[in-house]
């Protein structure tokens, strides 16, 4: 998940080095261990029954797979720490989005789950200073496949 | 579930019926549409997704895929997105009956759920009577323009609620009905009269031959001598379009989306003026997906081109084609498209670069006179039947309180000479003497006995092509109907050659 990072071209080593080291650093990954036990919590509050917690493939990571009912929801977290500029579900750009379908279908696939109901959430989560959580708002069908053209 | 529904799209100026099928099924939640849609069609999902949910309807949130067949066909426009709404809501169960498979339906769908009008409507309704559909479910604006189809039942609806109320069987939508011989009845007689135009008697003289035989006119003279003022007065002396003409007329103002919406059918002559810095394309049509351009706009009415010369080279030579063929023939990889164009070319042009007023005070050189007129070429004046000067008012004329005869007289003369070809032409498709082919002329233009030397001498002396001598007994015929004459006399024949004085000009 770390390899994400992207190397800026152009920047100076130093500075970079500064960034990777704030991009893997603890405190980031707490946040977003933070943000989705939150999230397990509140949707197993709502009814959901959680099938599954970072489900990773060589593509990526699904937060969370759960279940309402008869349907198979997939699920981002996005946990930010206030003060915020946007909300956390911003952050679900349609390149994120993307990767996420191609997750689903291939979790699909791999448990042979062909005909089965499924949807995409995103909670978004916000944290105060102390860590504590301050608000969770859940978008549910935040998205479908093939929204990007 | 699987929902069928019928719609339409335009290809040139016909239309073709495309079947849209929308599948609903589990599974990740997507929206796929296929069948080769433009960028218009695939975007219509975002504003079907935001219709369907501000009408207070569901939007599944399912494997949503929608097909436009046939698959070969491009499909352009936004008028799938009502048909994909409506497919969408069948597949969910929330629009019941066997009204669905009844009725094509076009509309463009806002956010809100109001339906937009769209373009093409008169060839998608004439293409639904061809297929034999008895009815056509389509944006309110629209309504008008397809009622002047006979024998489809045409149903206009505002919003997509009262589309599906409709359809569920719920709601009454009154369907439109016109009578458009009515239309064309009340086809307002324009306000231009020829009474207003003082002197140019000679001008008015022949323009009163091109309306009576539907010929291609060239004036030229120094500005402010009423080029224009007469050529705008040329549509209210020309016969009345017919139903089946005036259908052809809409049709291809339709498919440009210029059709007046007040109006469903083009009841008068259209008149074209486009500026001379138009392109090419502009005035013969085109775009990767052609659209009709002026030539095709001015179908079965006049093109106006003010300063003929001041148009690019390239553009008047583009002229040439549809002048002679009465169509369009627009090539792309992906197809070819045929538009109308059977218009009356109108052409002013000032004698010279500088628009001196007469010859004498023309302060520009002969070889600039030569040359600025030289742009029109001969291909190009070979197909224009009169040539006319229209000198400047002569102080006198303008202040002599001399009226000028009305239209209205002209316009009687011109129906009686046009009764004549008729009855000539009845049985073929030509509706007037400048249409004529070679064995139409041979038949029905017998030169005089006397008229032969005539005949011999302006050719040799104007440099006549054959098409040249064939258009000058068009318009020969022309004036002999105007005179109620069975046959073509010698002053028939001089008054037509003396309408090709630019073949004059040019050569000296």
């Amino acid at each position: 998940m770390m390899g994400r990072a992207r190397r800026k071209p152009g920047c100076p080593s130093l500075l970079r080095n500064a960034a990777m080291k704030f991009w893997r650093s603890d405190d980031r990954r707490s946040v977003g261990k933070r943000g989705e036990d939150a999230a397990a919590r509140f949707l197993a509050k709502r009814g959901f029954v959680i099938v599954e917690r970072n489900v990773r493939s060589r593509l990526g990571e699904i937060d969370l797979v759960a279940r309402d009912r008869e349907t198979l929801v997939f699920v981002e977290v996005k946990c930010r720490r206030e003060p915020t500029g946007d909300p956390p579900q911003t952050a679900v750009t349609p390149d994120k989005q993307r990767r996420l379908c191609r997750l689903a279908s291939g979790y699909l696939k791999h448990h042979r789950l062909g005909e089965v109901a499924c949807r995409f959430d995103v909670l978004a989560v916000t944290l105060d200073a102390r860590d504590r959580v301050k608000e969770i708002r859940h978008l549910e069908h935040a998205f479908m496949a093939g929204d990007w053209g | 579930m699987l929902a069928r529904v019928q719609s339409a799209c335009v290809q040139g100026i016909e239309a073709a019926l495309i079947s849209v099928e929308v599948d609903v099924a589990t599974g990740l939640p997507a929206f796929t549409t296929v069948g080769l849609p433009d960028a218009a069609v695939r975007e219509s999902r975002e504003r079907v997704r935001a219709a369907i949910r501000n009408c207070g309807f569901v939007f599944p949130m399912e494997r949503i895929t929608v097909n436009l067949a046939p698959a070969d066909l491009r499909k352009e426009g936004a008028s799938f997105d009502l048909p994909i709404a409506l497919g969408i809501l069948a597949a969910t169960g929330v629009v019941k009956g066997d009204r669905l498979s009844r009725y094509v339906m076009l509309g463009e769908l806002s956010l809100d759920g109001a339906i937009r009008p769209v373009r093409g409507v008169l060839p998608m309704t004439l293409a639904c009577r061809r297929d034999g559909v008895g009815g056509l479910l389509l944006p309110g604006a629209n309504g008008l323009e397809a009622s002047v189809v006979e024998g489809i039942e045409v149903i206009p609806v505002r919003t997509l609620s009262e589309a599906v109320e409709f359809l569920c069987g719920e709601g009454r939508v009154e369907p439109v009905r016109t009578d458009p011989a009515s239309l064309l009845a009340l086809a307002s007689a324009d306000d231009l009269d020829f009474a207003e135009v003082r002197g140019q008697s000679l001008a008015k003289r022949a323009l009163e031959i091109a309306a009576a035989g539907s010929h291609n006119v060239l004036m030229i003279g120094p500005p402010g001598a009423g080029k224009t003022m007469l050529a705008r007065r040329l549509p209210p002396i020309l016969p009345p379009l017919s139903l089946e003409e005036a259908i052809g007329v809409s049709s291809v103002w339709s498919v440009a989306g210029l059709l007046p919406p007040d109006r469903g059918l083009m009841t008068t002559r259209p008149f074209r003026a486009p500026h001379h810095t138009s392109s090419e394309a502009g005035l013969i049509g085109g775009g990767s997906v052609p659209r009709p351009g002026e030539v095709s706009l001015a179908h079965l009415g006049i093109l106006f081109l003010d300063e003929l010369p001041e148009f690019s080279q390239r553009a008047l030579e583009a002229l040439c084609q549809p002048l002679e063929d009465g169509s369009v023939v627009l090539s792309r990889a992906a197809g070819s498209t045929a538009f109308p164009a059977r218009f009356q070319l109108v052409g002013a042009a000032n004698p010279c670069r500088r628009g001196c007023p007469t010859l004498e005070a023309c302060v520009c050189t002969p070889g600039e006179r030569q040359h600025y007129l030289s742009r029109l070429s001969r291909p190009l004046l070979d197909r224009i039947d009169l040539h006319l000067d229209v000198p400047s008012v002569r102080y006198s004329e303008l202040a002599g309180g001399v009226q000028g005869e009305p239209s209205s007289a002209i316009r009687a003369r011109v129906l009686k000479a046009r009764d004549l070809q008729t009855e000539r032409f009845a049985g073929t498709k030509i509706r007037a003497n400048a249409r004529m082919t070679g064995r139409e002329v041979r038949r029905f233009c017998p030169i005089p006995a006397d008229g032969h030397a005539l005949l011999a001498l302006a050719m040799e002396r104007l440099g006549l092509s054959a098409r040249g001598h064939d258009r000058i007994l068009k318009v020969a015929r022309t004036i002999a109907d105007m005179d109620g004459r069975e046959t073509i006399t010698v002053e028939h024949l001089s008054e037509a050659i003396q309408y090709r004085s630019l073949d004059r000009w040019l050569q000296s």
